[in-house]
């Protein structure tokens, strides 16, 4: 076989064999856990909704590592076979303004004299029952509604057009979008057909003493720091929608702890990581460096 | 007969020249066909008589024959005649200056009135002196009239002949040239600037007649550097300079405009200001003042540089030369001045800085403000230099000059900001009086059981005492130190500066052995407060209490501690001091350790029974003071901000049925509370109490809501007052915020738009339009159409399309061959790129736009009379007739022109389009008029409602601007524009009517711009009001803006903007 023929091959069960293996670090900030389950048992359709670096994306890998664990969820047998070891595959698509649905389906390749049909990563879930993951799904194009609204009532069927077929979803199949209604601007909303098949966890930013335990785990300073630092998060979410449209995300929390960890002194990290990162008016620069400089010495 | 005289006539002029006469026969024609045969001799025979005069007369006939047609057309014989006895005149002193009189006349006589052509030629007159110098600058002005004229009035040409004449005294060289240049100098001075302008050069053709030259020249360029308004003055001053002392008067023309031009134009007038108070002391130190103004405003901004004035003038009044050394920058002193102003940090400069800040600290909305208006309100807080808090804002000194630098100075205002904002974060004021302390028993439920009625937690803790201000004066020590404690505690980044702070704090503290016993025990509490004193100097006889209260004192000293553990602690040390008797204690004063503190509490055994609080402190004694307050904390009153936290809300949910707050109860608490200064209050004068109290209430309902209940209730007034005519069906009423800049938030509900379709008129006034315009608008539609096809984009490497992408099937059989997966995208598609896009215009109907345009309209030069003489004639009769009949054009007119174009155009390319008008009165009453609605299709009814659009009230934009925001926001078009027309800055009652209110009013449009911005709609203002440039800076800061200079050209300009937005 060609090295190019290898290479999609490799590529075909990527998508769909990624299993979350290692256990992610998780911390439950209320019973979403409990009621993530739940909906799987369910088979209902999960809307996240939250701002950006909460754990939307964390939580989705990490009930995914959950929910494979028990060996007792039966799998269906796909062309490519699962690994022995089980658990339930995550396929996660970040969506974009130019995703369309023939993005997430499929389509004809060209291959040799003849053509190919290549599965979508959205068609690939469905076949294999996996976790579908579709991040920021109001960036997409609005033609992938056609594809999202079949999945998630009752029908539980994918079509694809192309090929004039409707694939069964899988039985583990389940879809999870995420969203951000912070800074989607009126038109990107999601509309009421779409977002009344999902039932919608909310993500808050975690307490102080949740974050600084969230921060102590993602990187490794000490508890002292990570302390500072979730005070910090804290006071910088005070300036939300005074200055800031976002308060600072617990990832750029981690991302300072992990730049003080390798030895960059804390206010410095604090200038790169979060308040170089978060705005570029001067003004509201200025405002969060003299809260930098207040809680770091 | 005629033909007899003719001939002869013509023998006559053949004996003059044959040229003469062949000019004389080129014009004879035309001036037959306007003349009667009687006037056709007197033409002739004038020219003859101008012939005779001399040798040379003749030339001058000539031109006059050759001008005649043309002068003709434009005078009545009688005006004809006497202007030709005027070149006549002329003629007999010089035959070139008549030759030159003719020859200028048809391109001048259009810009005068026949009655103005005498003073023309005596004004050209005055130049000449009998010799060929003077003869030829004569002529030359006659020449260069018809240009000198289109800019200058008679008047201004006199004086400007007049400056001529003066130099011509000195050097005919100068005027000459000066002459020449005049042409190129008048069109870049405005017309209100030509005065001063030409008086000044006066002067100046007289004390300096060597730089009169060069200012002339330059004018233009020096004006330009200075801002517009302030023109005249600085021509003006310039002229009281040169007619002083003119040896001053260059360096201020050219060294003073060349400084003021690097200077922010926003502060010429400021600085011109301060410059005429010095050069009143000497002119010297004020033209060195302004030519150091650059660096000066550079480096410590324009308040800066009034302090630095004000010091130079002290100086400069001591004795002049280090005065002018002062200001020329090239002093010690000016040195150490500048220097200190621009380390100092001044409050405006910080303030939004600060105050996220503080929001961020806080989590709560606070405003940094300046302590001027705290002690403006009168609400209790009377101290300036002072830092302090009434529970919403923390209130700051003005500036900090304290420290050497900038860095220091700023942190001495971060360290009060953090203590200030850590009485909100570390709750001093939501103290409750029956919540438990943490590390106290609770003697307070005990003592409060049978205390009356209070209004707050703390009145009904105060209470408790029966000396409220030394109880007042321990909780604040205690608090204090407790929060002075927990900051540092938790905030490690700014313990340096704070300690630092505190430090130098503690040595400005007064020594304690100057002081009666008991203030010197609330003393060494305040000292304890801002270091852990190890060992203090004390009497012996005291050293127990005094070891018992730095064991109370330092136990607040606690993460855990709570501003009820400070109460605590409080009533234990008010019952121990007011035991103490308030006398000097000269003796026994030693050393005492204070490092060992017992940690039993009961070590002293105070009993509740052995010092009952509700009794008057014993002990005879010197009146007790209070202490002194420290500077960096400032005024703490947790009464008052209780109270005044409590009417917000009690204010803000006024339904509840039985609000304790009787105003005799309010007055009660506020005669007893220890936190109003006596200086500022005499208890007894119940009057200013009252003041005071109505003070409070005012602040506290500052911003009520305008709630639906009170809005409905404005509406049946409304309706009684009206009587039997109901409201009008069609009139929908929206309520929108309005944002208050100075509390940084919105008044929630606050306006009320008022939604209506515009009355219908006639659609004369539309098709008028089209008709004066009609070129104008084949114009802009021809733009417009040729803007549609560009839409029609071809997308290249599409997965599908209309036909094979080319380039992209050859790539793809390229990468197929050599073996890589090929692109499937390759086709192209037309037509995908849609135009998209809903406008909402916007346009200001206030009263203003009723202003009449004539005078921009005359200083228009957009029409060229030079080519079109006869239209320009035209025009110049229709405007008298309107100057006459009073009907001028208004600025709402031009408004409305420029709509109608644009219609035409609008409807040429499809885009949706909405035309709103808006004008009111008051909060209650913006007034919205549909003029078009966004969804309505054009029709006769808005030919209709355009004709109705006429100038109302007044301008209150900002609620205008959110209803049109709403409208756009129900679109779903890709681009959305708000395009908003007025002709001046925003006022309405309460609404930038005054300059209190001006910020007020553009804040509020900005947010408004804001908003709409936010909602991805694109704004774009655009003003025809002249002074627009300096609001809308601040009103647009990152939003589309544009002043139309010349209103005449808005019809223009409107749909070429438009199609560059949209483009």
């Amino acid at each position: 076989m060609s090295a190019q023929g290898v290479r999609t091959i490799y590529k075909e069960h990527m998508i769909e064999e990624y299993v979350v293996r290692e256990e992610p670090y998780y911390l439950p900030l209320s019973d979403e856990v409990e009621v993530f389950e739940a909906a799987y048992a369910q088979k209902i359709p999960v809307l996240l909704k939250g701002p950006t670096g909460c754990g939307k994306t964390r939580f989705v890998e990490y009930m995914a590592y959950r929910l494979g664990r028990p060996l007792s969820i039966v799998k269906p047998r796909t062309k490519g076979g699962l690994t022995e070891r089980g658990g339930i595959p995550l396929v996660t698509v970040a969506c974009h303004e130019d995703l369309s649905a023939t993005d997430l389906v499929g389509r004809y390749l060209l291959e040799g004299e003849s053509t190919k049909w290549i599965d979508g990563p959205l068609t690939r879930a469905v076949k294999s029952g996996a976790i579908c993951y579709l991040d920021e799904i109001v960036e997409a194009r609005k033609d992938t509604t056609v594809l999202i609204h079949p999945l998630t009532d009752h029908r539980r069927i994918l079509p694809v057009e192309k090929k004039g077929q409707v694939i069964e979803a899988s039985g583990n199949f389940l879809l999870v979008i995420s969203y951000n209604p912070g800074y989607q601007s009126a038109l990107k909303d999601l509309k009421h057909s779409t977002r009344q098949r999902f039932i919608a966890i909310e993500f808050g930013y975690p307490t102080r003493e949740e974050e600084r335990e969230i921060i102590e785990h993602e990187s490794v300073v000490s508890p002292e720091i990570a302390w500072e630092l979730a005070k910090l998060g804290e006071k910088v979410r005070n300036l939300k929608e005074h200055g800031l449209e976002e308060g600072v995300s617990t990832r750029l929390l981690i991302y300072a702890a992990k730049l003080i960890g390798e030895g960059i002194p804390p206010r410095r990290a604090c200038q790169v990581a979060i308040v170089w990162a978060l705005t570029d008016d001067a003004e509201v620069q200025r405002s969060i460096e003299e809260v930098v400089s207040t809680i770091f010495e | 007969m005629e033909n007899k005289s003719l001939s002869s006539l013509e023998e006559e002029l053949k004996r003059f020249s044959p040229a003469i006469l062949a000019e004389f026969q080129k014009a004879a024609p035309s001036a037959r066909e306007r003349l009667s045969p009687q006037e056709f001799q007197e033409w002739a025979g004038e020219g003859i008589a101008i012939a005779q005069f001399s040798f040379r007369a003749w030339e001058a006939a000539l031109e006059y024959f050759r001008v005649t047609p043309k002068v003709l057309e434009r005078l009545s014989f009688a005006d004809f005649l006497s202007w030709a006895q005027l070149g006549r005149r002329l003629s007999q002193e010089s035959s070139a200056l008549s030759s030159a009189y003719f020859r200028a006349s048809p391109g001048t006589l259009g810009l005068l009135s026949p009655s103005q052509i005498g003073d023309w030629a005596r004004i050209g007159k005055v130049l000449y002196q009998e010799t060929w110098r003077s003869s030829s600058l004569c002529c030359k002005f006659y020449e260069s009239s018809p240009k000198l004229l289109r800019y200058l009035s008679l008047e201004e040409a006199e004086r400007f002949v007049h400056f001529l004449h003066s130099l011509t005294e000195k050097s005919y060289d100068f005027a000459t040239e000066c002459l020449t240049l005049a042409e190129e100098v008048f069109p870049g001075i405005e017309r209100e600037e030509r005065k001063p302008f030409l008086n000044l050069a006066l002067v100046l053709a007289d004390t300096n007649w060597r730089d009169a030259k060069a200012y002339f020249a330059s004018a233009p360029k020096l004006l330009s550097r200075i801002e517009r308004q302030e023109r005249k003055r600085f021509l003006s001053i310039a002229k009281a300079i040169a007619t002083s002392d003119g040896s001053y008067a260059p360096s201020f023309l050219f060294d003073g405009s060349q400084a003021l031009g690097r200077v922010d134009e926003a502060h010429h007038s400021r600085l011109l200001d301060l410059f005429e108070e010095v050069l009143l002391v000497s002119p010297v130190a004020a033209i060195e003042f302004l030519k150091s103004c650059p660096t000066l405003v550079d480096r410590i901004g324009i308040s800066g540089t009034e302090c630095w004035f004000e010091e130079g003038k002290r100086v400069l009044q001591r004795r002049e030369e280090a005065g002018e050394a002062y200001f020329r920058l090239e002093s010690a002193k000016s040195e150490e001045v500048l220097e200190r102003l621009s380390s100092r940090v001044e409050l405006e400069q910080v303030r939004e800085v600060l105050r996220m800040y503080s929001r961020a600290l806080t989590g709560r909305n606070a405003q940094i403000l300046s302590t001027e208006n705290l002690k403006d309100k009168g609400i209790g807080w009377t101290s300036l230099e002072k830092p302090s808090t009434e529970g919403t804002g923390v209130y700051l000194p003005p500036f900090i000059e304290r420290y050497d630098s900038k860095g220091q100075n700023f942190t001495w205002y971060k360290v009060m900001v953090t203590h200030q904002a850590g009485h909100l974060e570390f709750g001093s004021f939501d103290f409750s009086f029956d919540r438990e302390a943490k590390l106290f028993p609770n003697w307070r439920f005990e003592l409060g059981e049978q205390a009356r009625s209070s209004i707050t937690d703390l009145e009904r803790f105060f209470d408790l005492f029966a000396d409220r201000r030394l109880a007042a004066d321990i909780f604040t020590a205690v608090e204090d130190s407790r929060v002075d404690y927990r900051l540092k505690g938790e905030y490690a980044g700014i313990r340096r500066a704070y300690e630092q702070i505190q430090r130098e704090a503690l040595a400005r503290r007064p020594p304690l052995h100057s002081l009666p016993l008991r203030e010197a025990f609330l003393e060494f509490l305040v000292q304890m407060s801002l270091q852990d004193l190890r060992e203090m100097v004390f009497p012996a006889e005291v050293e127990g209490e005094l070891r018992f209260v730095a064991q109370i004192a330092s136990r607040v000293k606690s993460p855990q501690a709570t501003v009820e553990d400070s109460a605590e602690a409080t009533i234990r040390l008010y019952s121990l001091l007011s035991t103490i008797a308030n006398k000097i204690c000269a003796q026994g004063w030693q050393t005492i350790d204070l490092s060992q503190l017992s940690q039993d509490l009961d070590e002293l055994r105070l009993s509740l029974d052995g010092t009952p609080l509700g009794e008057a402190p014993k002990g005879e004694g010197l009146p007790y003071q209070s202490p002194e307050v420290v500077d960096f904390r400032g005024d703490f009153k947790p009464e008052l901000v209780q109270l005044l936290t409590k009417l917000r809300r009690d204010y803000s949910q006024r339904d509840t049925p039985d609000s304790p707050l009787s105003p005799e109860a309010l007055m009660e608490l506020l005669e007893k509370s220890a936190e109003i200064e006596i200086t500022n209050l005499s208890l007894g004068d119940l009057s200013s109490v009252g003041l005071f109290l109505s003070n409070i209430l005012g602040e506290v309902e500052q911003s009520p809501p305008l709630q639906p209940d009170q809005a409905k209730r404005g509406d049946s007034r409304k309706k009684m007052k009206l009587g039997e005519k109901p409201l009008d069906e069609e009139e929908r009423s929206f309520l929108y915020d309005e944002w208050n800049f100075r509390a940084n938030d919105y008044k929630p509900k606050w306006c009320r738009v008022r939604e209506k379709a515009l009355a219908e008129g006639s659609t004369d006034f539309f098709e008028n339009t089209l008709k004066d315009h009609s070129r104008l608008a084949a114009q802009i539609k021809r733009q417009f159409e040729m803007l549609t096809p560009e839409l029609f984009k071809k997308i290249k490497r599409l997965h599908d399309g209309e036909d094979f992408d080319l380039d992209a099937v050859i790539e793809s059989m390229v990468e197929k061959k050599a073996g890589i997966t090929p692109s499937e995208k390759i086709y192209w598609r037309r037509n995908k790129v849609e135009r998209d896009v809903s406008v909402v215009f916007l346009l200001d109907m206030s009263a203003s736009t009723s202003e009449a345009i004539e005078e921009v309209r005359r200083t228009s030069d957009d029409w060229d009379f030079y080519g079109d003489l006869r239209g320009y004639m035209s025009r110049l009769r229709a405007y008298r007739e309107e100057i006459a009949g009073k009907k001028s054009k208004q600025i709402i007119d031009v408004e409305k022109e420029s709509l109608v174009l644009l219609i035409g155009a609008l409807e040429t390319i499809g885009d949706k389009y909405g035309i709103y008008g808006f004008s009111g009165y008051g909060r209650d009453n913006v007034e919205f008029f549909v003029i078009k609605d966004i969804e309505e299709d054009f029709s006769e009814k808005v030919k209709r409602r355009i004709d109705k659009v006429t100038p109302m009230h007044a301008t209150r934009m900002g609620p205008a601007i959110r209803h049109a925001t709403s409208k756009l926001g129900g679109q779903d078009s890709k681009t959305k524009i708000l395009f908003l027309i007025s002709d001046g800055r925003p006022q309405d009652q309460g609404y930038g009517r005054d300059s209190m209110e001006k910020d007020y009013a553009i804040h509020d449009t900005k947010m408004a711009l804001l908003e709409a911005k936010r909602k991805h709609i694109i704004p774009f203002c655009l003003t025809v009001d002249k002074a627009g440039q300096d609001y809308l800076k601040k009103m647009c800061h990152d939003i589309g803006y544009e002043v139309v200079w010349n209103i005449q050209s808005l019809p223009k300009r409107l749909p070429a903007l438009y199609r560059r937005l949209t483009a």
